[in-house]
Formats: structure tokens, sequence, C-alpha cells
């Protein structure tokens, strides 16, 4: 459009008195002229006039001509009715506000639970092409996923199927970067890794192949988000020093934006070449393999099957040239057996947050749904309620000839506005809440960070979700407006004896109440199973428990010889110095935070077993004496493993109950030795103590029999390190800084992560207890939104009979079959909704099956509850206008008449 | 009493109005006047259609207002032509002779 146009449009929209006045003077000069040239042809002044208005045809046609070409109509009409529909808000502020708050409310959870989900298993790795990616992954005997050793990589670069492979071995360590102490992830790329992934570079250069040698120069490359953080987007951060261990790494590039590194959730800022990590054998010597996580890049036109077929053929192959040879014929037996799978990588790796995350989400965004369901329902409901009272107006509306788009243009307009206010404030909303949500994740796992935002799954979401509200609202207004055209509003003026045209917020109300109740039933579920999680007996006492875990500085533990002959040392000063504090009645050491990681799974069976020889799986952790007494478990057999002693006895092992009844039914367990897993010194081991069942891992409440092996942390040395200091005290209290200071006095650890046991268990359970309070949240709205919805209908009802009440009242009834009257037709639709509510509870139980504990709908007592739950809602909610039914005034009423 | 008056033929309105525009600017009411003029009270333009075409030239860039002085010393809306309607102005001229010759044609020999 030109821009006179535009312009002379906008003047005659926003300026139009001062356009009708330019139009009317321009108009009336030219009758003065024409006027003129009749005078000066010799007519009278009034003949001359009129002669001109009569050459000049009809004016007013003329003028609205004008006006027609400067107009926008459309535009025009929106503002009109937009006003229109302000004006009508602002008559009714409560209303508007009511629904700009539910919608606010509904389309801020679905967005800030879309964009959880977005950021957690739906956005890509920012690099070319990411559906290319695959993950080759090995599986032990019971599908459990696994890595596999680096030796693999280069047989896998000759298959055809890949344009690519590359290999990833994840640490978390303390790093010295810029002159600070930081925690922070670090890769080992293997050579051809940049290539593979293209993952795309700002500064300086990849890691390519040349770098990836034992003797090859010390470099790294950083992300961008590091390079902001720590040098301040500086230049000159290249050539830079990162210290990791004890060797020293020069930043030689930067990655671009957004890359944060492979790993979903856990961001790895700094790449170095796989063969430079800073491990060591235990001999003492460089390691040339590791275990790592293989990516690759499937060649163009090969399927994911076809890729995992080829991977299938040369399995046994690859695993005989990539086993360790360092492992014992046992552990190389194990290797060689274990099952190649491909999966997708598209968007990155994960360890375990889709695994435990991905069910729970989308039963909250399920919640979320059915929210943003009920909001559209009762806005409708509620808007259909208004409209009757403005029945009179569109009445008046239509007889002045508006057509029926007309009205249906007016009231979706309004609506609209409501919609847009919601859906404004929903948004920010949302996105601060899923901010929120994932920064205290970030808490509760260390290094975890995961950024949300508006990309453009999330924006698609957002408007297929408005779209859909606004449809509905299409269908109310249209639906409203048809009914208001065809019922003879003039004549009623709102009080008609019969109550007629609520069939369509009755359906609305239905469909309203079974939702509320599948709602309220499925907040009862969630929160009954986790009531009931809390109850369960853990086995162990987590009051006045506090968890450390203990990390090396850079080089603390030196090299691996001078760690094995000074760890023990160390960790039995440490523990007795922690001890000696006021308020601390026991200290030991684990491998694991109990229920903050499970140890890890092994074959176990017994030496003595024989032939009949069980092979079971038990979870394995290394703990130091004290540490049942400390965690207020028991041994209801045997004793605890001995304080350190140098002269190394016969190693002692401690079981849990259930594994004893597991391995060794009939016999005594005490005395008879077992195997665990592959590792050569873990092959005899005595066991010496029996526990009580402790179930410090929460990944599957319904396992009520834990297998636990407890190796002795004083007598295995590649348990020590890295270990969990467990802490005992007499109070609440506990001098956390004194720890943090004694741990970091000895030079070589320091305290990464602080917190009392019981927050363990809250953490462990938190999928749990969101979608326990977020239901009762949801639950509770949508339980106000039906009474709303209840008393507007009844409300209605009862103003449009006040006539027929006055009657009825008149001719003798009683206030009890006034009530009835009124509660009849509802009583049906209310329960209706609640035998639709609970066929829908059933269907959602069974879908939500999984996320429950100790709780099923075979319980009658959440049905019973939830419909007494919406029962006295109603009743409640009807009070009002029953009160106001049985005060009518016969005289007034018929006197109205 | 003169020939019989015409009604002009829908779409020429646009071509007198920017012809007589050439000469230099115009307000409404001498435009109609010239054009009676100059065609010998031929043409009659219809006052009650002059104006809504004058907006609608504006709105394709071809004609530009301006608020002027009239002869009888009050404001009126003076039109000038632009770059683009001069050059409309020519496409419109050549358009037009072509038709006449055409149908001049026709009469003639069919």
């Amino acid at each position: 459009m030109r821009w006179q146009s535009l312009h002379s449009r906008l003047r005659a929209l926003f300026r139009r008195r001062r356009f009708e006045a330019d139009l009317t003077e321009e108009l009336s000069s030219h009758i003065e002229l024409q006027t003129r040239k009749y005078i000066s042809e010799g007519l009278d002044a009034q003949q001359a006039y009129r002669r001109a208005r009569i050459a000049f045809g009809a004016m007013e046609e003329a003028r609205e001509s004008c006006r027609q070409v400067n107009r926008w109509r459309l535009l025009e009409a929106v503002l009109r009715n937009a006003g229109q529909g302000f004006r009508s808000l602002a008559k009714n502020p409560v209303f508007a506000l009511i629904a700009v708050l539910i919608l606010s409310v509904a389309i801020g959870a679905n967005v800030a639970a879309f964009s959880t989900i977005d950021a957690l298993l739906l956005r890509p790795l920012p690099v070319p092409k990411p559906t290319q990616l695959v993950e080759i992954v090995s599986r032990d005997k019971h599908d459990k996923p696994g890595s596999l050793f680096s030796t693999a990589l280069e047989p896998l670069s000759h298959n055809k199927s890949f344009s690519g492979v590359c290999g990833v071995a994840t640490h978390y360590d303390a790093i010295e970067i810029g002159g600070t102490l930081r925690k922070l992830g670090s890769a080992g790329f293997s050579g051809d890794c940049f290539q593979t992934l293209a993952i795309p570079i700002e500064r300086g250069r990849a890691l390519s192949p040349s770098d990836d040698h034992l003797g090859a120069e010390h470099v790294a490359v950083i992300t961008d988000a590091l390079w902001r953080s720590q040098f301040g987007g500086r230049e000159d951060a290249l050539g830079q020093p990162i210290r990791i261990g004890s060797t020293d790494y020069t930043i030689v590039g930067v990655t671009a934006p957004p890359f944060t590194g492979l790993l979903l959730g856990f961001p790895e800022p700094i790449m170095i070449p796989l063969l430079q990590q800073f491990d060591l054998l235990p001999n003492g010597s460089p390691r040339t393999s590791y275990y790592v996580n293989v990516l690759a890049r499937l060649a163009p036109g090969v399927s994911e099957s076809q890729a995992a077929a080829s991977v299938l053929v040369e399995r046994r192959r690859l695993l005989e040239l990539s086993v360790p040879q360092h492992y014992s014929p046992a552990g190389k037996n194990y290797y060689v057996s274990l099952g190649l799978t491909i999966s997708s990588a598209a968007s990155g790796l994960d360890y375990f947050l889709r695994h435990r995350f991905s069910q729970p989400l989308y039963a909250v965004f399920g919640l979320c749904g059915a929210m943003l369901l009920m909001a559209c329902l009762n806005l409708s409901s509620l808007s259909l309620a208004r409209s009757l009272r403005r029945r009179q107006e569109v009445g008046i509306r239509l007889a002045l000839g508006a057509t029926l788009s007309h009205v249906v243009c007016i009231l979706f307009v309004e609506n609209l506005l409501l919609v847009i206010a919601g859906t404004v404030a929903g948004i920010l909303g949302g996105l601060a809440v899923a901010r929120l949500i994932l920064a205290r994740a970030g808490a509760m796992f260390g290094n975890f960070y995961l950024d949300v935002g508006i990309d453009l799954r999330v924006l698609l979401f957002v408007l297929a979700s408005i779209t859909a509200g606004v449809c509905v609202f299409l269908l109310a207004s249209l639906w409203q407006a048809k009914r208001l055209a065809a019922s003879d509003a003039l004549k009623q003026s709102g009080r008609g004896v019969l109550a007629q045209n609520t069939a369509a917020q009755k359906v609305l109300l239905s469909v309203q109440i079974a939702l509320t109740l599948a709602l309220i039933a499925g907040s009862a579920l969630f929160n009954t199973s986790l009531t009931n999680t809390y109850n369960i007996d853990f086995g162990v006492k987590p009051q006045h428990v506090w968890t450390a875990l203990l990390t090396a500085q850079p080089g603390g533990y030196r090299n691996p010889l001078y760690w094995k002959r000074t760890a023990v040392p160390y960790y039995r000063g440490l523990l007795d110095e922690i001890e000696t504090l006021p308020g601390v009645t026991s200290a030991s050491l684990s491998t694991n935070i109990p229920f903050f990681r499970s140890g890890y799974q092994a074959d176990i069976s017994v030496v003595e077993g024989g032939e009949m020889e069980r092979v079971s799986q038990a979870r394995v952790i290394g703990v130091s004496n004290g540490y049942f007494t400390t965690l207020g478990a028991r041994l209801v057999a045997g004793q605890d493993f001995p304080r350190p002693s140098l002269a190394t006895d016969e190693p002692g092992v401690i079981i849990s109950r259930s594994l004893v009844h597991q391995i060794s039914p009939q016999r005594s367990a005490l005395g008879l030795h077992i195997r665990v897993g592959t590792q050569p010194d873990l092959q005899h081991l005595r066991i010496t103590g029996i526990s009580n069942d402790m179930d410090t891992s929460l990944a599957d409440l319904n396992d009520t029999t834990p297998f636990l092996v407890f190796l002795d942390f004083w007598q295995h040395s590649d348990l020590q390190a890295y270990p969990a200091l467990l802490i005992k005290t007499r109070t609440s209290n506990l001098d956390v800084a004194a720890i943090r200071r004694i741990v970091a006095r000895q030079g070589y650890e320091f305290v990464e992560r602080f917190s009392p046991l019981t927050s363990e268990i809250d953490n462990a359970l938190i999928e749990n207890r969101f979608l326990a309070y977020l239901s009762a949240v949801f639950g509770c709205l949508a339980l106000v939104m039906a009474a709303i919805g209840l008393f507007g209908l009844l409300s209605y009802q009862v103003a449009n009979r006040t006539a027929e009440i006055g009657i009825r009242m008149a001719l003798g009834a009683r206030q009890r079959e006034i009530h009835w009257l009124i509660l009849g037709q509802t009583f049906k639709l209310i329960l209706a909704g609640v035998l639709a509510g609970i066929v829908l509870t059933f269907g959602l139980e069974k879908v939500l099956r999984n996320l429950l504990f100790g709780i099923t709908l075979g319980n009658p007592g959440v049905l019973f509850f939830s419909t007494l739950v919406l029962l006295c809602t109603a009743f409640v909610a009807a009070t009002i206008p029953m009160w106001r039914a049985t005060h009518v005034n016969p005289i007034e009423a018929l006197r109205s008449e | 009493m003169a020939a019989p008056k015409l009604d002009l033929l829908q779409g020429t309105l646009d071509l007198l109005i920017l012809r007589t525009l050439a000469n230099g600017p115009k307000h409404g009411w001498s435009i109609s006047e010239r054009i009676q003029q100059i065609s010998k009270d031929v043409l009659q333009v219809n006052q009650g259609s002059l104006y809504p075409a004058l907006h609608r030239l504006e709105h394709q860039g071809w004609i530009e207002a301006e608020w002027g002085i009239s002869e009888l010393g009050r404001r009126a809306r003076f039109y000038d032509l632009t770059k683009t309607g001069r050059k409309q102005l020519e496409i419109e001229a050549e358009q037009w002779s072509r038709l006449t010759r055409a149908i001049g044609r026709v009469l003639e020999m069919a």
C-alpha cells in the first residue's frame, strides 16, 4: 500500500472529525463557486444556490463515496468492536478478571509444561542434520545399556553405514580455569568427533585426529558459554591454560552458541582429546583406551535399522577387537557377550533424565491439558450465561438491522480480548515457572542446567493452543448469537415464564463436572501415593544425618600409586577428626549418597554353591565401618567391618537379609563366600554380616526386597576416591563450615555438595511430590470453576423463573417444593457428570498406573471421597441461588409481570 | 439550445481529470468547468462522482492535493499531477486514442 493511501486512511480512521470537516469545506466551496457562476449568469442569489445544489446531485451520496475511498473497513470494524468489547467488559470487571485469571493459569501451566518437555525431550542438538546422529549402545543380558571401549571406534569407522564415528567420555572434576576453581564437566573427544558431529566453531580451531595422541600437545576447546562467563568474551582467551587434574591444557578454540555439550541437561563446557585425559592405569602408565559413549553419523541414505543390522553382523568381531587386554578371562567373556543396539542421538546423550522424567512430564502435560479444556469450557459457559442476560441488547441490535454475523463478531471480539490478555499473562508466567522449576532441578542435580525459552516448537504449541481456544469461543459465540436471534428477545425482556435455551450450558457443565471429578480423583490418587511413599520403612533413620560429596582438588590424588598408599590413613584420619566435633555422634564413608545414587549392579553367586550355584543381581555399595550406625540401620547377624588395619586378612562382605534368602535359603549365610561381578579381587569374599533391608534407592518403589552387597571401603583401593561422607549428629545442627575446612585443610579433596539426608529423600521423590501438589492445585481450581459454572446456571434459572416461583408461592407451594423445582434438573445433570467422571477416572488410572504407589481405584475411598467433595462444592454453589429463589416475594414477582 | 449533453463513459472521467490537471493545479469546481468548457458543454461531469474520483486518484498516487485559496478568496483543495500521474496520463491517452481509432475503423468499414 502506498504511503499517501495509508496516510489518508489512517487520517480518516483516527482523525475522523478533521477528515469530515475538510470534506465539508471542499464540497461547500464547490457549491459556492457554482452559485457565483449562476449569479454572474443573471440569477438571483437564492435561485443560483438552488440550481447549484441541483446540478451537484445527491450531496450525502457523494460524501459517502468519498468516505468509502478512504475507509479501512476491516480494521475499522475490528476497532469498533474492540472498543465495544472493552466497554462491555469494563461494565463487568469481575467477570473479565476471573476470565483472564482462569485463562492465564491454564495457558501458563501448559506453556510451562510444554517448554519443559521441549527442553528435555524434543530439542535437537544444535549441529547440522542432527537426525543423522545415532548412538551405538552395548546391552548386557538384562538389557541394561552401557558404553563400549574406545578401541571399538577404529573397526566401527570402516563400517559403510556410517560417515563418521565418535567416542565421548564424560568427566566431572574440579578444574582450574582463569585462576578460579570450579567443578565442571569435561568431555574427552576421540579424534574424529568434531568432524563427525559437525559442531560449529566460532573462534580458533576444532580438535582434530592429530591431537588425539599420547605425545601430542595438550589442547582444549571450550564452549561459547564458558568463554563468556570465564573470560568475558575476550579474544585473548585462546592460548590460556586450563588445569584438569595435574595437567595443563591450552585453549585452542571456542564452539559457537548454543552448543553446550552433548549430554542432556549437564553441560560439558570443556572438550579435550580422548587420549590426553589425565587417567593413568593402576600400574601408573597412561591409558590408551577408555569407556566411551559411541556416536555415529549415518551415511546418506542409510536408515537406522540398516545400520543396526550391519553393526549386529560384525558384533562379535568388534567386541573381540576392542576387549581390554588387562581384563580377567571372566571380564573378557562378559564384554564379548554384550549385545549392540542403535538408538537415535538427535537430541544428544542422556544418562537418566528422559528415562526418569518423561512419563511424569507427560502426566503433568496431561493435567495441564485437562486444565486448559476446563478453562475453555468454563469461559464458554460463563459467557453463555452472560449473553443470556444480554438478550435485550442483542434483540435491539437485530431489530435495528444488525446481521447475525455482526452479532457474532461483537461477541467474539469480546472473548478474543480475554484470550489475548490471558495468553500474554500465561506465556510470561509459564516461562517464569518453567525456569524456576529447572533452576530448582539444578540445585538438586549439581551441574544440571537446561534452558527453556520460546523456540519454534514452543511458539507453534502456543499458537495451536490459542487457535483451539479461539475456535471454542468462536463456536460458543456463534451458538449463542444464533440462539439469541431465534428467541424473540424484545418481547420477553428477561422475565419469561419458562426457562429455556440453557441446554448448551447444561451440557458444558456436565462435561466440566466429569473433568473435575477426574481431576479430584487423580489428585487423591497422587497424594495418597505420595503419603504411602513417605510411609515406606526405608530401614534407615534419615533424621539428623548429613551427606557431603567429596571431590578431588586439581591433582589432589597425585597419581594412582601415591593415592593407594595415602588414601586409607587420610580417610581414617578425616573421620576421626570429624567425630571429635561437638554434636557429631558418628561419621563414615560410602561410595554412594543414599537416595541420590544407587550402587552399580553386579552378578552375585555363592562360591560354595557348587553345581546348584544361583546367580542373582545385586547393587554393590562400598561402605566404611560405622556406616550402619550412622544411617540408623542395623545388622541382623554377624558384625560390622573392622577398623582399617594395614595387615590384610580375608576381605569380608555384608549383604542384605533379602539377598540371603535369595542366595542361601537353607543354611546360614554367615561364613559362606560369594563372587561379586567379574573383578578379580571380588571373587572370594567372606560374608561377615547380614544387614536389615535398607531401601536406599527409590528407583523402584514396589521393590521391597533390596538385594544389597556392601564391600569394605578400607579393603578395596578402587573404592577410595570421590566418596560420600555421612555424618550423624545429635541435634539438627551441624557446623558445615567446620567440615568444609577440615576436608580442605588436608589438601586432597573438597566438599562439593552438602545436604541433609531427608532432603535427598525429598529429591528422590521430586516427580511424585510435584505431581501430587500440581494435581491438588488443579483439582481445587477445577472445583472452583465447576462451582462458578453451577452458580451461574442456577442464578440464571432462578432469575428467569422469578415470576413462575412467585405464582407457585402465591398458590401455596412450600419452600421444599421450590428447592426441588430448581434442584431437580441440576441434580440430573450433576449425576450425569459424576457418572461420566467415574468412567473417565478409570481410564485415567490405567494411564497413570506406573506413577502410582500402593493405591488403585480398587480402593473405593478415592471415588467416594472425590464424589463427596464435588457434591459438597455443588451444594455450596447452589446455596445462594436457592436462598434467592425461596425469598422471592410473590407480590413483587407478580406485580412486575 | 446547444447540442444535447452526453454522460461520460465509464472510466473516462479519470482520463479527463488527469488531462485537465496536466496544465497546472486546479480545484474541483474548475476541473469540471474546464471539462465542460473545452468540450463545448457536450461533456457533462456528474459533480457527485467528481469528488470520489479525485479521492480515488489521490489514493492511487497519481494526483496530490494541497489546500490553497480559490478565486473567491476562501480555502479550497487544489489538485496537481504527480510524476506517476503524468505517466499514467500518457498511458491512458494512448489507450484511448487506440480505442477510438479502432471503433472508428469498425464503424466506417464494417
